[in-house]
């Protein structure tokens, strides 16, 4: 830097001369700048355009692989997409559904942990890591991370996605033997969704599958009063009162169905079994005890008739029976040749024993002898006799 | 008379231009009238150029590797087999014959510019880095473009301190200033780049420089911001909290990483060194045999090609198992020797982060095998590992803090950074005393400052020369009545006197006594005493401190910092000699008595 501030004119000048060159430079600088910055800015648009088609394409690929059943071409695909797209969400998303499909669990939590803490109410992302939980068995986790998908922002169709990801937490628990946790949470969605039939109805065979059949009738009866004729409803609410050995009930909803049009061969099947049961139901609570009795004699006799067909041995002399029928045989034996209501009226005790005989009979004969629908009804009642 | 319209036309056109310049002329000298004012527009200036530069660099070693190996991570064999070959061979050819200083280091090459050049960077020196260097790692060498961005932020900034006719000193300073704009731009950390200018290649805090160096490096990152996003290197998965019992895995990291770090210098030390064995010729073929290796290691690996920060990134989210980091590790520590061995120019700060990387997440992979309870992420593991390998094969400790804490914003690693850095970098200090930076430089014969060497010199104090004074000082508040007998009965030529108020004085004893006698016996020592104040030295300062506050005093009190009345010892000219001759310490040049 030349000496400035001196007296001397020529000292003088330089300096003057000096800082106009500076301010030359200075200003050639800031003009170069201009061309600078719009090369530069070209050069990295096409570069970042250039990047987003790689991407793109390697995406593309990812996914095919993906759908294909090739996780590990798949991930590699999404690996050299993230090289090129690297704070693409999306693509670590679909990354990490790769890993996980590959089951590289660790990879695929760690990508969506980082991405979750950047967007802590995405549901994908929360969705996903809830499958990885589950995957590995942390029940507790999947839980939280499923309501925080259930109740997270979805990028589309959030009341279906919603409702989806509840349907795979009830799934997740009831195949994790924590029926009453899927019992609350069906209860819960079908509360959130009261106007919505299909949901609803989702939730009562949830909870049927949960064993809670009366809450399960509740809900197909909440459906049915939304929509009388809804085929799905009756059909459950059927199931559900069959289930439950309210058979009339049972009966009545399989016949609104097939009205409803129904009409395949399993619900009239179905239909015949609950009119079959409720028309021999001898723990009907309306009965009275003639009724009941005569009930009993209808059901021993239809098993006398099986037994008959099937298993003559236990209407033989017990000490001549095979081992088998021995039981049977002597339980018959204990009973009088000819059943009547006048001997129950003697002999009262007579009806449980001719009924539990009858039961008895109808669980013993063998499945390839095939019975009638009333054999059949009462092996129901056998059933519902053997829990009550 | 009035004249032609177009005439006018013209003049008015031209005014215009000349006032315009008349404007620009002030303003420009308004800027410049003072040096100090001046040195930081221009270091504004220098950033962003250097940050320009930096995204055009980027961009140019993306697009190489995007044409030359495809945009698959793993690239077919056959171009893995032929790219880097060539490209090496191009390489050694256009360095050999236009550009031979392209070869090693930017750092060393920058320095060189400092301490040896004056600040001269040549501008074919910023074009030919730019060209090998992108061609290098778009082909798959195993090299980083930090190094060779510090270097062209450091040549830009000196074409344009010669273009403004700057003074020899600050012509020093600016290509450091160019310099850390450019690494702040390349790493998008001005923090780091700052402190690894001021620590490597500086070697001094001074204010000076300090606001140009961070000036250069913010306007920098702002303009590759601007380009290419504010996104950090890496996206770091989240911490968690840190178990206590984990610092000891952190420790052992720093272990492991400063044995790693010893073992990488020492490989790239000695390949460098007998490679420059060979005969002048083979240097054509160097960087292509070099290639070829590479691109066979990367048939295998191909994670080990070019700079690696995505496969960094990939580490960090738990991508591999850690047998697999562990033999990237070693892999990339090979790559990166051949490659940076053979001459090809291009960095070694993305290798060292990437076998950090590779080398926390092995050790964090390995730990969490063993003790899942208390191991965190891998991912953090692989972040305190490349400040690891930072500290330990760099040799820069602070950086190596800032750095980490800088890609990942997160403070929550700090006690695992500091434990694990400072253990590597102290093993490496043990094992390997001579930092790369200066064995290349001294394999290139070049004996440049070694500012790691100076920090760590035991330096010489006033307490190590000073010795007990022969008399207590005199005080000057006392009348010449009561300090009579001292003055006579001292032997000594020189007497020190204490005034509360006005500080330490020395007066000739027979000055003093001759003074003595003219005046009454109640007179205070304050009246007749020289009114000169000398200088004091403390115990701790410098040995060459009272050198510098002598002047012509036979010597100087050393007195308590808390009670400067207390006389601790003198020191003379000679025992500064005598201490340096003691500890065998270089000699210096001392003034003789005037």
């Amino acid at each position: 830097m030349p000496a400035g501030g001196g007296p001397c004119p020529r000292c003088a000048a330089d300096l003057v001369s000096w800082r106009a060159s500076r301010t030359l430079v200075l200003t050639l600088c800031a003009l170069l700048l201009v061309p600078m910055f719009t090369t530069t800015g070209v050069i990295v648009r096409l570069f970042h355009d250039k990047q987003a088609k790689i991407a793109v394409n390697w995406e593309r690929a990812g996914n095919i692989n993906l759908q294909g059943g090739r996780a590990q071409t798949a991930i590699e695909d999404f690996h050299n997409a993230l090289l090129y797209s690297p704070s693409s969400s999306k693509l670590q998303l679909e990354l990490a559904e790769a890993l996980t499909a590959q089951g590289q669990l660790a990879e695929s939590e760690n990508y969506l942990f980082n991405l979750r803490a950047s967007d802590p109410d995405n549901a994908l992302i929360n969705l996903q890591l809830a499958r990885i939980s589950a995957r590995e068995g942390d029940v507790n986790a999947a839980v939280t991370f499923y309501h925080d998908a259930a109740f997270g922002e979805w990028p589309s169709d959030t009341h279906a996605s919603q409702i989806a990801a509840r349907e795979e937490l009830i799934e997740f628990l009831l195949k994790n033997n924590r029926g009453d946790q899927a019992r609350a949470e069906a209860l819960s969605m079908a509360a959130d969704n009261p106007a919505d039939p299909g949901v609803i109805n989702e939730a009562a065979a949830y909870l049927v599958e949960s064993g809670d059949t009366a809450n399960a009738l509740d809900q197909y009866q909440h459906v049915l009063r939304l929509e009388p004729n809804n085929v799905t409803a009756l059909i459950g609410a059927g199931n559900t009162a069959f289930a439950a050995y309210e058979f009339s009930q049972a009966d009545r909803y399989y016949s609104r169905a097939i009205v409803r049009g129904a009409k395949t061969p399993d619900i009239e099947a179905d239909r015949d079994l609950a009119a079959a049961a409720a028309e021999l139901d001898p723990f009907d609570a309306r009965l009275d005890g003639r009724e009941r009795q005569q009930r009993i004699l209808q059901i021993f006799s239809a098993a006398q008739q099986r037994a008959q067909a099937c298993m003559p041995a236990v209407l033989t002399n017990a000490a001549t029976a095979p081992d088998d029928a021995k039981a049977l045989a002597a339980a018959r034996a204990a009973l009088p040749a000819k059943l009547t209501l006048s001997v129950f009226n003697v002999h009262p005790e007579y009806a449980d024993q001719a009924l539990n005989w009858a039961f008895d009979l109808e669980k013993a004969v063998p499945s390839q002898c095939e019975g009638t629908l009333a054999d059949r009804a009462i092996q129901v009642l056998a059933e519902e006799n053997k829990e009550s | 008379m009035t004249e032609p319209a177009d005439k006018v036309a013209v003049e008015a056109r031209y005014g215009r231009a000349a006032n315009l310049w008349v404007g620009i002329k002030r303003f420009g000298g308004a800027l410049t009238a003072r040096e100090d004012r001046f040195f930081l527009l221009l270091a504004v200036m220098i950033g962003v150029f250097s940050g320009l530069s930096v995204v055009c660099f980027r961009m140019a070693y993306e697009w190489v590797r995007l044409w030359l190996l495809t945009s698959a991570e793993a690239p077919p064999k056959v171009r893995l087999l032929l790219v880097p070959a060539l490209a090496g061979l191009l390489i050694a050819i256009f360095v050999k014959r236009f550009y031979p200083g392209l070869r090693g280091s930017g750092v060393n090459q920058t320095k060189t510019a400092v301490y040896i050049s004056d600040g001269d960077i040549p501008f074919n020196t910023v074009w030919g880095k730019f060209l090998s260097a992108g061609l290098a790692i778009g082909a798959g060498f195993s090299l980083g473009p930090e190094d060779p961005s510090l270097q062209i932020g450091a040549g830009i900034a000196s074409v344009i301190g010669r273009k403004l006719r700057l003074s020899r000193e600050n012509l020093r300073l600016i290509a450091p200033v160019g310099a850390a704009a450019g690494l702040a731009a390349a790493f998008n950390a001005p923090i780091a780049a700052v402190i690894f200018v001021i620590e490597e290649v500086v070697g001094k805090w001074s204010s000076g420089i300090l606001g140009a160096v961070i000036l250069s490096a913010v306007s920098s990152v702002v303009v590759m911001r601007g380009f290419l996003g504010p996104e950090p290197l890496f996206s770091i998965p989240p911490v968690g909290p840190l178990h206590p019992v984990e610092l000891l895995g952190y420790a052992a990291l720093g272990l492991i990483g400063g044995g790693v770090s010893l073992l990488f210098v020492k490989v790239i030390v000695s390949l460098r060194s007998w490679l420059r064995t060979l005969p002048d010729w083979t240097q054509y073929i160097q960087p292509a045999i070099a290639g070829l290796l590479v691109g066979v290691i990367g048939i295998w690996l191909p994670q080990v090609l070019g700079a690696g920060y995505d496969v960094m990134d990939q580490t960090m989210h738990g991508r591999f198992v850690w047998q697999l980091l562990a033999v990237l590790a070693l892999a990339k520590v090979i790559a990166t020797s051949l490659s940076f061995s053979s001459g090809t120019p291009g960095g070694m700060f993305a290798p060292a982060l990437f076998v950090g990387a590779m080398v926390g997440g092995a050790v964090g992979g390995l730990e969490h095998h063993f003790f899942p309870a208390v191991t965190g992420g891998i991912g953090v593991y692989a972040l305190v590992g490349m400040g690891t390998l930072f500290a330990g094969f760099l040799r820069a400790p602070m950086t190596s803090v800032f750095m980490v804490l800088e890609v990942s914003g997160n403070y929550s690693i700090i006690l695992p950074v500091m434990i694990s850095n400072t253990i590597a970098y102290l093993i490496s200090l043990k094992y390997q005393p001579v930092p790369i930076f200066d064995q290349l430089s001294r394999q290139d014969g070049l004996e440049l400052p070694s500012l790691e060497e100076e920090r760590e010199e035991e330096s010489l104090h006033v307490e190590d020369a000073m010795h007990p004074p022969a008399a207590p000082a005199l005080r000057a508040e006392k009348t010449i009545e009561q300090v009579r007998s001292d003055i006579e009965k001292s032997q000594q030529e020189w007497l020190l006197i204490y005034d509360r108020t006005r500080g330490w004085r020395l007066a000739r004893r027979a000055e003093l006594l001759e003074k003595a006698a003219k005046v009454p016996a109640n007179t205070r020592l304050a009246d007749i005493i020289p009114k000169e104040q000398i200088p004091i030295v403390h115990a701790d300062n410098s040995i060459d401190l009272p050198l510098r506050k002598l002047g012509d005093r036979p010597f100087l009190p050393v007195v308590h910092r808390a009670h400067p009345e207390r006389l601790i010892g003198i020191v003379s000219r000679e025992d500064v000699l005598r201490a340096y001759a003691r500890t065998g310490v270089e000699e210096v040049a001392i003034p003789g008595p005037s």
